[in-house]
């Protein structure tokens, strides 16, 4: 998978090239901060993240996940629910907390309002293919592709 | 990526040979001047990566639209059997029924051609298009959508969004049996309960063409094409009802892969027997977004003959807007085809590729029996589609299957790249066609260099004859997300 280094942003993901598809790699010194870069590089992808303003409060609950990988797959699914059912765009992780199989964390941001927020691109979903979460060389990092 | 195990079997016709853990050979129908994309992302593997799934039959198809996609490839065919095969939610895809349909009219390229812009934008009003696009006008109840899952395209029309005809002409008479709500989860009734008849973005569109060239007078004739014939295809799924579905189901796949000890080379693939409760329930569900699916293409048709028959203020009997065939894209089906000279039931995904049947098969239209179903397939904005007819030779050889579209060329980065400072929709205005689009961003991703020549992809399904050429529309007004 090819890196495409221009379109890196505040050097907190890269955009990874695929031909129908579109992904990002994220790394972090832990798994609440990848957990927390990638919701807001998939974000950033969609709309301009420093757009969005910390308004409104969210509660994302998950429980009973077969791994660590689906329940990041949850996670960001999570984040496109939000946006797509309830027009929520997600700026800022203010929580998260691991359990047992699940997670529980508290978002802010704020309705989308198109004059605002142009859109850059829209997902389906996050995908399995491919997907890397876990540790490299001692450092946590996140790959994955979304469905456009 | 260099792949040693790939060799020509004819002019359109690539073996990769059984190795490793693949349990059948992989067959690309392709040609030598289309190879070079096919090989240099991850299409192939993935063609390999489906080979080695339990119960495949025949081969791991591909076809020439073949390009990267996640799991399957996109233009993949896969047939499993229907006792020791899997299913697999990946190889249908988020976007479950994404597909086709193509209308007809009595109206000829010179009617319309002083009024491209205004009808453009007309629909452009009328059909809800884009990202989160959604109908202000209906929020299907929970009960109501619950019998759109299970009635599809039927249901449209008994609520009054099409004719009675239109059901003969839409694959599985726009409605797939078994398909039970109660397995499909609230958060997907949630996300579907305001997107029917909304075209939604992506490679999703309306486009009004002109047949300009027709290959196969006795088919086109049967189809109602004639040349300079005004038609309009519609291009969308199931919409975030159907992510939702697929989303639900990876999750339940992930750990029956681990229950029933299949092996996968990638997650994507994910899977459960065909017979298990799990491969059941997914089957059912998909059902539902399949159905969902034709009754959003169904519910566009009726708000575009509107349109039609106000801004030419014509009669429904004058404009003759007829439904020529629905097909689904993003699907799995199953079929009985024959398998070593004996009757075989199977479980084919098709995702993106195409439904091919031949000349008298009993699950195409009554009159469309002499010549096979038409295939539609769409192009790319700035160059053409085509209508071809299903073959006797996609029975014997692909399970009734062929290609669905041009299959990219251009990541959609690559395709940001080349269309800087450009104005696609200035460019293609000099081409004589119309572009209303809800984002910038989509034009530049959809752009017509983003994708494979589709006159190249049909010629090789055409010259394999795993479908025929009919008939080929030029556009003239898209309708973009």
């Amino acid at each position: 998978m090819k890196k495409n280094n221009k379109n890196m942003k505040d050097n907190f993901y890269r955009v990874l090239n695929h031909t129908a598809d579109v992904g990002f790699e994220v790394d972090a010194r832990d798994k609440d901060l990848l957990f927390i870069r990638s919701a807001y590089a998939l974000i950033d992808l969609m709309v301009d993240i420093e757009r969005i303003e910390a308004k409104e409060e969210r509660e994302i609950k998950i429980s009973d996940s077969f791994d660590l990988e689906s329940l990041f797959i949850s996670w960001l699914g999570e984040i496109l629910f939000y946006f797509e059912t309830k027009g929520f765009l997600t700026s800022k992780v203010k929580k998260i907390n691991f359990n047992d199989g699940g997670m529980e964390a508290l978002v802010l941001g704020e309705r989308y309002d198109e004059k605002k927020h142009p859109i850059k691109a829209v997902f389906k979903a996050p995908t399995y293919h491919n997907l890397k979460v876990g540790k490299e060389n001692g450092i946590w990092v996140a790959r994955v592709i979304l469905d456009v | 990526m260099s792949f040693q195990n790939l060799e020509q079997i004819s002019e359109t016709k690539w073996r990769l040979k059984k190795t490793g853990n693949m349990r059948v050979d992989g067959i690309v129908y392709t040609s030598a001047s289309m190879l070079d994309d096919i090989t240099k992302d991850e299409a192939l593997t993935q063609v390999s990566n489906v080979a080695s799934l339990p119960g495949i039959m025949k081969a791991s198809f591909g076809m020439p639209d073949i390009h990267w996609g996640y799991g399957f490839p996109i233009g993949g065919v896969a047939a499993f059997d229907i006792d020791s095969g899997v299913v697999s939610p990946g190889g249908v895809g988020y976007d479950i029924n994404c597909g086709v349909r193509l209308l007809r009219t009595d109206l000829v390229k010179d009617d319309i051609s002083k009024k491209l812009e205004d009808l453009c934008a007309v629909i452009f009003n009328s059909v809800p298009s884009g990202v989160g696009s959604k109908r202000v006008d209906f929020t299907l109840k929970d009960k109501d959508l619950k019998d759109v899952l299970k009635k599809g395209a039927y249901w449209a029309i008994e609520n009054g969004y099409g004719y009675d005809s239109d059901i003969e002409f839409i694959e599985d008479g726009g409605m797939i049996k078994g398909a039970e709500p109660e397995f499909v989860s609230k958060r997907a009734i949630e996300r579907g309960s305001n997107q029917l008849g909304t075209v939604g973005s992506g490679n999703h569109f309306i486009e009004v063409g002109f047949v300009e060239e027709i290959y196969d007078e006795e088919a086109a004739e049967i189809y109602g094409l004639s040349l300079n014939q005004i038609t309009v295809m519609i291009h969308s799924g199931s919409r975030g009802l159907g992510y939702q579905i697929c989303d639900d189901y990876l999750k339940i796949m992930q750990k029956a892969t681990a229950k029933y000890g299949i092996s996968i080379p990638d997650r994507q693939l994910c899977s459960a027997p065909i017979k298990s409760d799990e491969g059941q329930r997914y089957l059912s569900s998909m059902a539902c977004a399949a159905n969902y699916a034709f009754a959003n293409r169904q519910i566009m048709t009726h708000l575009i003959r509107d349109v039609f028959m106000k801004f030419f203020k014509l009669s429904p009997s004058t404009l003759k807007m007829n439904l020529i065939y629905d097909v689904a894209h993003n699907i799995a089906k199953i079929e009985k085809h024959m398998v070593d000279g004996k009757l075989k039931t199977v479980c084919v995904h098709r995702k993106g590729a195409t439904r091919a049947f031949s000349e008298n098969h009993n699950e195409i239209p009554q009159r469309y029996r002499k010549i096979g179903q038409p295939v539609l397939i769409p192009g790319d904005m700035g160059r053409c589609s085509y209508v071809l007819r299903g073959s006797s030779k996609a029975m014997e050889e692909t399970f009734g299957s062929t290609c669905h579209g041009a299959g990219r060329v251009l990541s959609r980065n690559e395709a940001k790249k080349h269309g800087r400072g450009r104005q696609i929709d200035d460019e293609l205005r000099k081409q004589g066609i119309i572009v209303c689009a809800a984002g910038r961003h989509t034009l530049l991703e959809e752009m017509p260099s983003a994708y494979k020549d589709v006159s190249q992809v049909v010629d090789v399904v055409h010259n394999s004859g795993i479908s025929l050429k009919v008939a080929k529309l030029r556009p003239l007004a898209v309708v973009k997300g």
